[in-house]
């Protein structure tokens, strides 16, 4: 799968499931500030992420994640991994 | 051991609930991600209506089956059961009240754990038929005792 259509899914469940203002959704910007996603939502994403892309992020994933681009970056690679 | 568990007094040292708002009654299966446990709805049940369960009930019925999964798997460790605490319920759908005098089951399947969060799907049926279904996500409070 290539990272703009990861990107387009991701952007898509943000914005129909999460509630995301899709305008505040940029490669740089902030993804726990922007999605202002609580504890008990994150297991949602995890669950949309698992049933969208067939992979498992684990608490550890998250740790390194920034930015919106990490996040996307760390999808892609996950899919490339279990490829 | 052997299921079902129907040992009242050994359940109650698995939930954080106590009388009158015990809601399982008995242990029908258990593993690392799923149980299913019983209720028999009696007339002089807190939650019971006049020949009914409540949705309340249901519902308490369905966080106490989950209460009862992790308090049976911290028994297995040896260790005293947590309190815990629902944190969201979504998806509830109640389609049909359960007379009194019939038997409520509950089955919970762990669909996802994160960062302490447990998302769990639950069916509740009388007999074969389904009457409720619902997620929950539970969280355990924090607490150095049952810390590893």
């Amino acid at each position: 799968m290539e990272r703009e259509e990861i990107v387009k899914i991701v952007n898509g469940f943000l914005v129909d499931e999460f509630e995301v203002d899709g305008d505040t959704i940029s490669e740089e910007a902030n993804l726990r500030e922007t999605l202002g996603l609580d504890s008990l939502d994150y297991v949602d994403l995890v669950v949309t992420i698992e049933s969208n892309f067939g992979v498992k992020l684990g608490e550890a994933d998250f740790m390194s994640i920034a930015t919106f681009s990490d996040f996307y970056n760390l999808i892609e690679t996950k899919i490339k991994q279990k490829a | 051991m052997q299921f079902p568990i129907e040992d009242i007094s050994f359940l109650k040292e698995l939930i954080p609930q106590r009388e009158p708002f015990i809601m399982v009654d008995r242990l029908l299966y258990f593993d690392d991600k799923e149980i299913a446990a019983g209720l028999l709805v009696t007339d002089d049940n807190i939650l019971s209506t006049t020949n009914n369960f409540s949705e309340s009930g249901i519902v308490e019925h369905m966080a106490q089956t989950i209460a009862l999964h992790t308090g049976y798997s911290f028994f297995l460790k040896g260790k005293p059961a947590p309190m815990g605490y629902i944190g969201a319920i979504k998806n509830l759908e109640i389609y049909e009240l359960p007379e009194t005098g019939t038997v409520v089951q509950s089955k919970a399947t762990i669909l996802q754990e994160f960062m302490g969060v447990t998302l769990m799907d639950v069916v509740t049926k009388v007999g074969e038929k389904v009457i409720a279904v619902a997620k929950m996500k539970t969280v355990i409070a924090s607490d150095k005792s049952t810390d590893n």
